[in-house]
């Protein structure tokens, strides 16, 4: 983000920090529109391969497998491409995957689940995101502590995880012309301040996200968590 | 120089003949918000409480300060203050909603829906609840959501949305112990939905057990695993093939009409499912031991048909974007039943955020 050079030089620390804040906020309010959007209208497939007695069950590889069988069903194209074995021990190879957004609660799941491989355990991480923490068959997943939860949602109340896997272009974001993202500052004077006292920064942007077809993304729930 | 609160609006409403509570809209969280009776407001023949409520956002959520006033004045006695914890003010933010404690209950009917309980507390018609591990009909139980479409105190709520798709065809196992929870559902519209009931038509009908965000004009696609019998319908939006030989159904269903009335949340499709698996709910021991819910989701064409009909979309169209656009969600207050006034009284809301909220602390 751009250095702001306006306002006496003792305030400029402040507003900088403000708008390095506004940022990350700004942001993640984005991230929580889509997320909100998918929780809203993706078809749902819950979890019952786990042994944990609810519905639905933690997450497994049976899971794993029949969402990826829905998607292929559904002529979904994969997002990322096959990570090649290659001669490093402890490492395996990834196949043609769909991607899945879910919460960080989701990590003790995933890492107990049969065939999951830690991003570690790639044979080359070259193209991974630092928030991709591995996966499974033709899943990769990618973990945020911003991600969907349903509180007390399972057949016996427990929190679910609203893991949503998407094929390429599933879903997308529109942003109108000239909303994108503004930040805004109002130097002493404006709103209600006659005496001049105070400054007030903020943003605003404007955002609208759908899914494209709605046999592309699949939310996965699972319990566990 | 002192700050004064900024106003962030005005509202009026009418109470009905038996209160409920009232939700206001806002565009910010409010730091004061008070109602006053316009009706009652003096009138020395008529006992009101509350003739004023009050609250402010230093006070914990659904409490409130009230002022009501006996039904003859007599000498230095005009008023009488009272307050309280529950029945309040309760701010809302509907993208992070507040979350309830579950309440036991001891039955559920299957035909009725409705749900014994001695605890009706904070439960309103239209609210929306959660029911979970309902032993006996735990193919009820998990995130469906059901709305109240009556409350009985202390004794029951009535789903009567439920009872329709029951009255339709729907057949659940009567439950006896478990839990309901009061929940604020997501607000992003159209939304996919839980399926109650699908009929066996020309032009089916589909039934939810809470009021349903479609219109006449839109498209929808449904996924409905084996266990629910009708797998027919699932995924049409990749069933193409328009033309003398096209299977039926061919691509997205196109909803014909709407029913969201007090108890009754169906749309009729134009897919024909005479030929079809009958639809029908797994029993409770087939649900727990492993399914996924029946949904309807939106596919298409969200607010058209715009210059069109029912059955004839709009050409071009004027909306195409496919699911949940319609973001909603907003600051509400609600004010419970303690605040919201007397029977059949016009009362007035104001509501005003302060520059700064300080708690002084002297040493």
């Amino acid at each position: 983000m751009a250095r702001l050079e306006i306002g006496h030089e003792s305030n400029r620390k402040v507003l900088n920090s403000a708008a390095a804040r506004l940022g990350q906020s700004l942001r993640e309010t984005q991230d929580a529109l889509q997320r909100d959007n998918l929780e809203s209208s993706a078809s749902i497939i819950n979890c019952v391969g786990g042994s944990n007695g609810d519905i639905p069950t933690e997450m497994t590889i049976s899971d794993v497998d029949d969402v990826f069988t829905v998607l292929q069903n559904n002529s979904g194209e994969y997002i990322t491409n096959i990570v090649e074995a290659e001669l490093r021990f402890g490492t395996s190879p990834i196949g043609d995957a769909y991607g899945c957004m879910l919460t960080t609660r989701m990590i003790p799941v995933l890492y107990n689940m049969t065939g999951f491989i830690k991003k570690f355990q790639y044979p080359n991480i070259s193209q991974t995101l630092s928030v991709e923490i591995g996966g499974a068959n033709n899943v990769r997943f990618f973990a945020s502590e911003q991600g969907s939860v349903t509180p007390n949602a399972s057949m016996l109340g427990n929190d679910i995880a609203n893991c949503f896997v998407s094929a390429k272009e599933g879903y997308k974001v529109v942003w109108q012309a000239g909303g994108k993202a503004r930040f805004i500052y109002l130097p002493p004077g404006y709103n209600n301040d006659p005496c001049m006292l105070r400054h007030t920064a903020g943003c605003s942007f404007y955002q609208g996200q759908c899914i494209t077809n709605d046999l592309w993304v699949q939310n996965l729930r699972s319990s566990g968590i | 120089m002192s700050l004064p609160y900024s106003f962030i609006g005005q509202w009026t409403y009418t109470n009905p003949a038996t209160i409920v509570s009232q939700q206001i809209p806002m565009t910010a969280k409010p730091d004061w918000v008070f109602v006053k009776d316009l009706t009652n407001w003096g009138a020395q023949s008529t006992a009101a409480n509350p003739i004023y409520s009050e609250w402010f956002s230093s006070m914990a959520a659904g409490s409130y300060l009230a002022l009501g006033q006996p039904s003859s004045t007599t000498t230095g006695v005009t008023t009488y203050a009272s307050q309280g914890t529950s029945g309040g003010f309760t701010f809302i933010d509907q993208t992070n909603p507040p979350t309830f404690s579950k309440v036991a209950i001891t039955a559920i009917n299957g035909t009725t829906f409705v749900v014994s309980t001695g605890t009706t507390t904070g439960i309103n018609v239209g609210d929306w609840v959660r029911l979970i591990n309902v032993t006996g009909a735990l193919e009820i139980s998990g995130p469906n959501l059901y709305q109240v479409t009556a409350v009985s105190a202390s004794t029951s709520i009535t789903l009567g949305y439920g009872a329709s798709a029951a009255s339709a065809g729907l057949v659940v196992a009567n439950g006896t112990t478990g839990y309901y929870q009061k929940v604020y559902p997501g607000l992003f519209l159209p939304n996919t939905l839980p399926v109650a009931y699908i009929t066996q038509a020309t032009q089916a009908v589909v039934y939810f057990f809470r009021q349903n965000p479609y219109v006449a004009g839109q498209l929808v696609d449904f996924q409905i695993p084996s266990a629910y019998g009708m797998t027919q319908l699932s995924n049409l939006t990749g069933k193409s093939g328009s033309g003398p030989f096209s299977s039926n159904p061919a691509g997205a269903a196109r909803v014909l009409s709407v029913t969201n009335s007090a108890t009754v949340s169906s749309i009729t499709i134009d897919v024909d499912t005479t030929g079809f698996t009958a639809f029908q709910y797994p029993t409770s021991a087939a649900f727990a031991s492993g399914s996924s819910p029946a949904v309807c989701m939106p596919a298409g064409s969200g607010v058209v048909p715009l210059s069109g009909s029912a059955t004839i979309p709009a050409s071009p169209p004027g909306t195409v974007l496919s699911d949940a656009f319609d973001n909603r969600s907003q600051y509400i207050m609600n004010i419970g039943t303690s605040a919201v006034g007397v029977a059949s009284a016009n009362m007035v809301v104001m509501a005003f955020k302060a520059d700064f909220v300080n708690g002084i602390t002297n040493a």
